[in-house]
């Protein structure tokens, strides 16, 4: 019995060692396809996902005559509406919210109810919520998410063709990959909690409903950073992967690939600072040494003048300091005395960085602009 | 049983027979006797069908006078009519692109049939020169017969016969072929002419730089014969009027590419030949950079353009096409033409675009900048 019991395990191993052997042989994919498929997914499934929740939050809706009174349809997009707006005034802020991305058609009969309650007259619940203009301006980082998006796929395109890729950087790939999954999954649950909350009884809005959603909008702006950070970081990786093992090395630049330069280095630069600071932690090199903690404070400072974070000191630096950088970065790149539209010989002087030619441009990044013109002469 | 084994065995031997048949060794000589007989080939009176005296360029010419007016004083907006705007592109598209294939050989074979018997070069290359040559000159000889065919049918029918439509379709066929055999030659000899001419770390001067010229001429018609020849060709019928049907910039690149391939290159030193090799350190120093700056730009076209032909196969041209060119009316945007598309599929679509959209604007700019550079 146990002979034939023994027979039968070593023809199951026997069996399932071919068939293994037989799959990666023949048809466990390359790393190169292991790669694109991965990335395949990102642009399809995952994305997808981020984007019905994304237009879910920020989905135009029409304001009917029966609110507002006045005989006039309006149709107001995330952009059209200020925190002053009368209407945000008039009808409280979370009917407002709640029609405003769910449509006042669904579930709102009662608008009078609206008019009997305003929520700015809550008493208590004002200054701790997440504000129609805190919304408005959330959605500025749409702009910087589709350019990123854009040269994502411009790079994806060629993630097909890449030869003899290691398995160090096919690995960066698969983590990078993962990371920018969790935060896609994080902000669609988010948007699902906004949604369970606001149907309860979005005719009656109270105060804790008020501060839950007001708290669920801060995370929603914190898994955005999340997907914006992950984001950028698996473009650029992307990049040099093309890069390396397409491109052999060469690089050349267009509009295209100029812009997409500039908003990846900025964006890299804007989410690199993003999250310590708000959470309060405290932020250690790999030594383990404590870091100042300056730099993530007025990233922190730039969220608040984004609208994004209402609870930290209002300071505009940082926003300031983003601004300045991309601006710096679209200068030297295709600016006046951008790196492009030099001539030959200018070109030379930044090549061998002549003090007159380093003067023109911002020193942070002088190094970058040197590494073009090296290309180029 | 051994007789029949022999009996099976018999074609591999034949086979094997054959296959070492060739001749695997080829002279100087031999090649410049080809060359010389395949340019007397057509020569006539007053001229050359094929062979343009000064330039040794080829320059199709048309023994019928009308078919020569209509090709040459058509424009871009030539008439409504389609049979129009066909002669108006056997000027300005086929010609072009012929000429442009054939250039670089024209440029520099006499200087390299005079120096590589002196070289210790590899028998069996210039073997596969000759066998290049030679297929050229079969190609000829068959696009001739067409031409003279075209010819004998608007002689019959008039120029503006408009069964000729059709004749110019299937004529700018063989068209493609004798730019497709043109380049075949070309590629092969500017890889032996850098291999044993141009060897790495080679000095900067006028030479290298009208080399270096020449090879971004023959790149771009590479890109041309691929991307737009080959591309709208239809079963054994090219139909050429869909260029006309949207602000496509072929005639553009072609217009500032072609506006220097003149009857020598004499025309390149007013503008940066000699400053390639000027007495000024200054000056030659900056000219040398301008060379070395295009070279870049021609090294990444050609990286490009080896991707754009892994993916070209994959692609479905006819609908490609039918979104570049809009040969549909549909006018369809960029995200309704890869709806439904696999992810690969799109992925190639992609490649192709940036090919076709932004690097070879890039490279003709950059082709453009390396002469016009003060």
């Amino acid at each position: 019995m146990n002979k034939i019991l023994l027979r039968f395990l070593v023809t199951i191993v026997i069996l399932a060692a071919t068939i293994l052997g037989v799959w990666l042989i023949w048809f466990k994919p390359s790393r190169e396809m292991e790669a694109f498929n991965l990335l395949t997914e990102v642009q399809n499934d995952r994305q997808a996902e981020f984007t019905k929740a994304n237009n879910k939050i920020r989905t135009n809706t029409k304001i009917s005559d029966s609110l507002k009174n006045d005989g006039t349809d309006d149709v107001y997009s995330l952009n059209d509406i200020g925190l002053d707006h009368a209407h945000s005034v008039y009808y409280g802020k979370i009917a407002y919210l709640r029609g405003y991305m769910f449509g006042f058609e669904n579930g709102v009969t009662n608008t009078n109810s609206l008019d009997e309650t305003p929520f700015k007259d809550v008493a208590g619940v004002a200054d701790a919520s997440f504000t129609a203009g805190d919304l408005n301006k959330f959605a500025s980082f749409d702009d910087i998410y589709v350019t990123v998006d854009e040269a994502f796929k411009y790079y994806y395109s060629y993630v097909q063709l890449a030869e003899d890729v290691s398995s160090a950087d096919a690995k960066d790939i698969k983590n990078l990959t993962k990371e920018l999954n969790e935060s896609y999954n994080s902000f669609a649950h988010n948007v699902a909690e906004v949604y369970a909350i606001l149907d309860t009884n979005p005719t009656n809005p109270n105060i804790t409903m008020v501060s839950e959603v007001a708290a669920l909008y801060q995370n929603l702006a914190n898994d955005y950073y999340n997907v914006l950070k992950d984001y950028t970081a698996l473009t650029l990786d992307i990049r040099d992967y093309v890069v390396e093992y397409v491109f052999e090395g060469n690089v050349t630049y267009d509009a295209k690939t100029v812009k997409y330069e500039l908003v990846l280095n900025s964006a890299k630069a804007l989410t690199s600072k993003a999250f310590v600071a708000y959470l309060g932690e405290e932020v250690k090199d790999s030594e383990g040494n404590l870091v100042d903690p300056q730099p993530y404070v007025e990233f922190a400072d730039y969220l608040v003048s984004a609208g994004v974070i209402t609870t930290v000191v209002p300071d505009s630096s940082a926003i300031t300091n983003y601004a300045t950088l991309a601006k710096n970065y679209a200068d030297g790149l295709t600016g006046t005395n951008g790196v492009f539209n030099l001539k030959v010989a200018d070109k030379l002087k930044v090549k061998t960085e002549d003090a007159t030619a380093k003067s023109l441009y911002n020193e942070d990044y002088f190094a970058y602009v040197k590494a073009l013109a090296d290309l180029y002469v | 049983m051994k007789k029949g084994y022999s009996l099976l065995a018999l074609p591999l031997v034949a086979v094997v027979g054959l296959a070492g048949c060739g001749k695997t060794e080829r002279s100087v000589e031999e090649l410049t006797t080809l060359d010389a007989g395949i340019i007397s080939e057509y020569a006539v009176e007053g001229g050359n069908t094929y062979f343009n005296a000064t330039s040794k360029c080829i320059d199709v010419t048309y023994s019928v006078p009308s078919i020569t007016t209509k090709v040459q004083t058509n424009t871009v907006n030539a008439g409504s009519n389609g049979l129009d705007k066909r002669y108006y592109q056997l000027g300005a598209v086929y010609d072009r692109t012929l000429t442009m294939a054939y250039s670089y050989y024209a440029e520099f074979k006499d200087t390299f049939y005079a120096s590589i018997g002196d070289m210790e070069y590899e028998k069996d290359e210039l073997s596969e020169l000759y066998d290049r040559l030679k297929a050229f000159e079969r190609q000829l000889a068959a696009f001739n017969t067409s031409k003279l065919d075209f010819e004998r049918e608007v002689n019959l029918f008039t120029v503006n016969g408009e069964v000729l439509g059709a004749t110019i379709d299937a004529f700018n066929t063989h068209y493609t072929e004798m730019i497709g055999t043109t380049l075949e030659l070309n590629n092969y000899f500017r890889d032996l002419h850098v291999k044993y001419f141009y060897p790495a770390n080679t000095a900067k001067d006028a030479s290298y730089a009208t080399r270096a010229y020449m090879d971004g001429v023959l790149t771009l018609a590479n890109y041309v014969y691929k991307d737009y020849l080959v591309a709208l060709e239809k079963n054994g019928t090219t139909n050429t009027t869909v260029l006309f049907s949207n602000s496509n910039n072929l005639y553009t690149k072609l217009d500032s590419v072609v506006a220097f391939i003149s009857n020598d290159v004499s025309s390149l030193k007013d503008t940066f030949l000699d400053k390639v090799e000027s007495e000024d350190e200054a000056v030659k120093t900056a000219a040398i950079a301008n060379v070395t700056e295009y070279e870049v730009a021609l090294n990444t076209f050609k990286l490009y353009f080896d991707l754009y032909e892994k993916v070209y196969d994959k692609v479905d041209m006819e609908k490609h096409n039918a979104y570049r060119f809009n040969t549909t009316g549909a006018n369809l945007s960029e995200s309704k033409y890869l709806e439904g598309m696999s992810t690969v599929d799109a992925a190639n679509v992609r490649v192709l675009l940036n090919i076709e959209e932004d690097r070879t604007t890039e490279f003709v700019n950059a082709l453009t900048k390396l002469v016009r550079q003060a």
